[in-house]
């Protein structure tokens, strides 16, 4: 009995942490570097988010204007995929944790 | 199938591969671009995904050096199509970036997105670097305009 109610108390404890886990938002930002041309960074906006060329040209502008840009916000598996993806194409890409959720 | 081909001028192009092969080598072994990992993850994490972005660009930068083998050498033509689209830019970006860190790191990063360097204050080096920079920026304005690579505009 005495094992079972422990398991009891333990076992929600557990549970909410990995809810928390699952809720964390990250966020995929692109940061400026004064190597990469303007075009070629809206096309692997496009090409990576599927994003039309007004989309990926705000986006882009963003980057170039203020130094970085918020490109994809959500679990940190796909954030991670997609970091990666970029990085790949040669764009300065970080992942941060979204504080605000 | 798109494809284009671009007529170049050995007499200027092969001066410039003489510089960027051994640049392309060490982009074999070392990333253009060092990338920065969230806190938390283990060395290990970032051992694979330096490696898997190191094997990529490796690839990309030995392909494109292979668009200026046996064709460029007989008639000064590279081609390049829908498939090959996306390496020649990626190896494009990579190069771009290790001659900036190596050779054109002094220059301002506003100085540079314009185009307003004193090339004649430069070393024999880093003009050798900058034209080459600049003849990887019209490769890749070529590619852009004409293949479409994110799928037309």
């Amino acid at each position: 009995m005495k094992m079972g109610s422990s398991s009891t108390k333990t076992t929600p404890v557990e549970q909410t942490d990995t809810l928390h886990g699952l809720a964390d938002v990250w966020k995929v930002i692109v940061l400026n570097d004064p190597v990469n041309l303007m075009s070629y960074v809206v096309m692997v906006f496009r090409k990576v988010f599927g994003y039309g060329e007004d989309k990926a040209r705000k986006h882009m502008l963003e980057v170039h204007e203020q130094g970085r840009s918020v490109l994809w916000a959500g679990p940190r598996e796909r954030a991670e995929a997609y970091a990666f993806t970029l990085q790949n194409w040669q764009l300065t890409t970080v992942l941060e944790k979204d504080e605000t959720n | 199938m798109k494809r284009i081909e671009i007529k170049l001028s050995q007499q200027v192009v092969s001066p410039l591969l003489d510089f960027l092969k051994p640049v392309v080598r060490e982009l074999g072994s070392s990333l253009a671009l060092d990338p920065v990992f969230p806190e938390g993850e283990d060395s290990s994490f970032e051992e694979t995904w330096r490696g898997d972005l190191l094997a990529s660009q490796s690839g990309d930068v030995s392909s494109f050096l292979e668009l200026f083998d046996r064709e460029f050498v007989e008639d000064g033509t590279i081609r390049i199509d829908d498939d090959s689209a996306d390496f020649v830019l990626r190896a494009a970006a990579a190069i771009r970036l290790h001659l900036r860190a190596r050779w054109l790191r002094d220059v301002p990063g506003e100085i540079l997105e314009k185009g307003e360097l004193a090339y004649d204050s430069l070393s024999p080096d880093s003009r050798q670097a900058y034209a080459s920079y600049l003849f990887l920026a019209t490769i890749q304005e070529i590619v852009i305009q004409h293949l479409e690579p994110a799928g037309g505009r």
